[in-house]
């Protein structure tokens, strides 16, 4: 992926960075920027610049409202009360052959307060101004909400620390109720939120066309109707077959460790044991008993029949019985060939060529007359008979059988209520169980496991409502479209309407299946991607096991023993976690923007800042990264890694304090 | 009456669709995976004494075609379990004759199902057992006393 | 903005006519400039893709 790259910020006004430009080295092998300052001098208002400019949000400013006003304070001193003063960021980025412009833009009128003076906030504008390169001439400029789109398509506010990210603020970047929203950003910048869009938008058009189709044949609009409804519903179901997917793996992950927690515990030990025995009991009895329900089902619906049909199965048994006994099965005769011979008049005898005179009509007729079956009858009566003897035989057997069945109905059940009873009373023990340890509450464990065990019960139900839902409604939706068919083959007339739903029923489902590739591509391509990133930055390579990112996008890592270990990361290894996270993101979005980092190597302790900073420098092969250090930050041995790749600019504040030296003007 | 088509289709009545359905999704009495003849049999068991014409919309829900050997006799008994008379079990011993018979005892059969299903309420476990218990009745009646 | 490789990939493997994917791609295209509030565009572009490739005859493809 080619990198998209932030070209230039140009300043107006603002801050103690006053009116100048910073280009940043773009055209390098390494796309990289080192700025270095102390703190207090810019770097964190230059974080602060670029926020503003795409979101009007200074994100790292802790209290916006005690901030001092954005304009420079040199230039408000300097005007006159009454003049309006520009506030401008301009941001440039470059995309392939496409030059984005960013401008956010706010006008400050100068007032007198006390002795002081100050300015009140006026109106702001935003613009996204779009340039091909191969056609200067023909700029797009899009304003406000059509800028935002813009934004949101390349550095979408809801993860903007994945973007311009800070190194001293790890914490907030695993906060469990960021997971979410990580997981919507990350499907709308790499446009999977397009396609979702894209997919509603031709559904719209799709019910418009339908409802033309229907107008006159309101059995055509009915079925219509039905099927919109049914695509709602699968579409519903297909939402919380997800969501319950991951609430089951959350419990169940919960679960291992709250089970393994106590059955580390000596004293519990051989109850935990027990239980484990206990539950595999019940599961597999569970099984049995679905066994067993299946098989009472199959029961009742066979007799049912047989015992219904009996008195017929019976009669016609006894009537085969009787018509065998009585020699009439099979007929030596055909009777219907000694009918036809009759009613047709025959001249000769079909077997012996014979004449047949009067005499031999008379004897045709006795003889029809004693026949009492045609071939066919007898041939038909012949096939069934052995049938419904077996039938009538296994119609005899109920009572037997169902003494059976009722016998392993009450063994299971035994087995099942002395299993339950059992780990009732085990759950009890443990869940009043007096801890002599102070590490570890028995109790508390066995009520957390409770609520988890009873989380996990309803994930599982609602997967399988959710599971139905689905079948029944694909089903539905089948059947619908065979009506639909069969209804409008009928009508020449909305040919092009159907044809059109044709094309937006094919587009749907190739959408459809380009979104669902996509997604269930990610989540793995970027758990993968961190897993490989964090531990090329890590020394450590025997502690380290494997990096899991489930459907909600929440990270955990293992050892490489398979225990969690997130919650005991050094704050080093966090910062690893944290740009390898990053990365992948940025990676598996199919968009390569850039990242800049207030304070890169802040946090990581000394022996490991060598190696992060050369990961980070072949990192910036393919990809713009923007540091911002502090001169102790950056070491002689980092220097000594950047100083023929990165473009270096040194930012200090001018002696009067009041703008930022070090940036172009 | 309504005919049989020609045809290899054997119909239901279209009102008992939605209901199976139900069934199907519910897994009631193993609907879930019983195919369309085995739930058409069924019926007709239930509804053997009292045949009623389908008057209203038909819907395809089986074929003769899936009719094997060892299925016929019970499907032949329906009609010929009936003849009395030489000439009843000649006209009698047609499968075709015998399916129409039993479309007209399914369409009863399927109401019947519907409401003993209805009266319990939906509780799958409550109608099996219910239905369970009637079958001792069944035997007692038709098989105990007949022999 | 330009659709992402990724999309254009997937939809370079879709079992449907090289007019269907440009179809696919311009819908798109238009989906991400914003002109989703009205569907005359994308009316004409599906009512151009018919008259340049007419539908065979013979049912609904599946």
């Amino acid at each position: 992926m080619s990198p998209i790259l932030i070209d230039r910020i140009e300043f107006e006004n603002y801050r103690q960075y006053g009116t100048g430009h910073i280009n940043f080295g773009v055209d390098g092998k390494h796309k990289l920027d080192v700025l270095i300052a102390q703190n207090g001098t810019g770097k964190t208002t230059l974080l602060n610049a670029i926020t503003w400019c795409l979101y009007q949000k200074e994100h790292q400013i802790a209290d916006t409202k005690s901030a001092l006003p954005l304009p420079n304070k040199a230039v408000v001193n300097k005007a006159k009360v009454g003049t309006v003063i520009t506030v401008s960021v301009k941001l440039r980025i470059l995309d392939g052959d496409l030059i984005i412009d960013f401008t956010r833009s706010q006008e400050f009128k100068v007032i007198k307060q006390g002795k002081q003076q100050t300015v009140i906030d006026g109106p702001a504008r935003f613009t996204a101004a779009i340039t091909d390169k191969n056609d200067f001439k023909n700029t797009v400029v899009k304003n406000e909400q059509d800028a935002d789109i813009v934004v949101k398509q390349y550095f979408d506010e809801a993860i903007f620390n994945f973007y311009f990210f800070d190194g001293e603020k790890l914490k907030e970047f695993f906060a469990d109720e960021r997971s979410q929203v990580v997981r919507n950003s990350v499907f709308n910048i790499s446009q999977v939120t397009l396609l979702e869009n894209a997919t509603n938008h031709l559904s719209s058009m799709r019910y418009a066309h339908s409802r033309k189709l229907g107008k006159n044949a309101p059995d055509i609009q009915k079925l219509y109707d039905e099927q919109e409804e049914e695509r709602a519903l699968l579409k519903q179901a297909r939402q919380s077959l997800s969501d319950g997917k991951i609430a089951q793996k959350r419990a169940e992950e919960e679960l291992e460790i709250i089970n393994k927690a106590l059955s580390g515990y000596e004293p519990i030990r051989h109850y935990q044991n027990e239980r484990a025995e206990l539950e595999a009991t019940v599961r597999m009895l569970k099984e049995e008993l679905a066994q067993f329900r299946s098989d009472r089902a199959d029961f009742i619906r066979r007799y049912t029949i047989l015992l219904n049909l009996y008195p017929r199965l019976q009669h016609t048994l006894a009537l085969i019985d009787q018509k065998e006994s009585s020699g009439e099965l099979p007929p030596a005769i055909d009777k219907d060939q000694v009918k036809k011979l009759i009613d047709n008049h025959a001249k000769t005898c079909p077997l012996c060529d014979g004449a047949l005179d009067a005499a031999a009509f008379v004897h045709l007729q006795e003889l029809l007359d004693k026949l009492s079956v045609s071939s066919h009858t007898s041939n038909y009566l012949k096939e069934i008979k052995s049938t419904l003897e077996r039938e009538i035989e296994e119609a005899k057997q109920y009572k037997q059988k169902k003494e059976k069945l009722t016998q392993r109905e009450r063994d299971l059940t035994a087995r099942e209520e002395k299993a339950k009873g059992r780990l009732k009373e085990i759950n009890s023990i443990l869940s009043n169980f007096d801890s002599e340890s102070k590490q570890i509450d028995v109790s508390k464990l066995e009520n957390k496991r409770t609520t988890w065990q009873n989380k996990l019960k309803s994930a599982m139900k609602t997967i399988g409502a959710a599971e139905s839902t689905i079948t029944t409604a694909k089903k539905r939706i089948e059947d619908l479209d065979a009506e639909i068919e069969t209804f409008t083959k009928k009508i020449d007339a909305y040919n092009e309407t159907k044809q059109i739903i044709s094309v937006l029923e094919s587009m749907i489902e190739g959408f459809d299946t380009i979104k669902e590739n996509i997604m269930s591509g990610m989540r793995s391509e970027i758990e993968s991607t961190t897993w490989a990133i964090f531990d090329s930055m890590i020394w450590k390579k025997n502690t380290f096991g494997s990096i899991d990112i489930n459907d909600a996008y929440e990270i955990t890592v293992y050892s490489k023993d398979g225990t969690r270990m997130t919650g005991s990361l050094s704050a080093t290894e966090q910062m690893a976690l944290a740009y390898a996270y990053t990365l992948a993101i940025h990676r598996a979005s199919g968009k390569n923007c850039p990242l800049v980092i207030d304070s890169p190597l802040g946090r990581v302790s000394d022996d490991n800042r060598e190696n992060m900073a050369k990961v980070l420098k072949e990192i910036s092969k393919d990809k713009q990264i923007i540091m911002l250090f502090t001169p102790d930050e950056y070491s002689s041995a980092v220097k000594h890694i950047y100083k023929d790749v990165a473009t270096v600019r040194e930012l200090k504040l001018s002696s009067d304090e009041s703008v930022v030296e070090g940036v172009d003007r | 009456m309504a005919k049989t088509e020609a045809g290899d289709i054997i119909y239901i009545n279209e009102k008992y669709r939605s209901f199976i359905d139900e069934l199907k999704t519910n897994d009631v009495l193993g609907f879930k995976l019983l195919d369309n003849k085995e739930s058409f049999i069924l019926a007709v068991a239930l509804g053997v004494n009292q045949p009623t014409e389908c008057k209203k919309k038909r819907f395809g829900w089986t074929r003769k075609s899936y009719i094997k050997s060892a299925d016929k006799a019970m499907w032949a008994s329906v009609l010929l379990g009936t003849a009395t008379t030489d000439e009843e079990i000649n006209q009698y011993a047609d499968l075709d004759k015998s399916i129409e018979l039993c479309e007209q005892c399914a369409e009863t059969g399927f109401e019947i199902l519907k409401q003993q299903y209805d009266k319990a309420e939906g509780d799958a476990e409550l109608f099996e057992r219910r239905m369970m218990k009637a079958l001792d009745l069944l035997y007692t009646q038709m098989v105990e006393n007949d022999i | 903005m330009p659709i992402s490789e990724k999309i254009m990939n997937e939809l370079s493997k879709l079992p449907v006519s090289e007019a269907e994917k440009k179809l696919m791609t311009d819908i798109l295209s238009h989906e991400d400039i914003g002109t989703a509030h009205y569907s005359a565009p994308y009316e004409q572009l599906i009512k151009n893709y018919l008259s340049d490739n007419p539908p065979k005859k013979g049912g609904k493809k599946k």
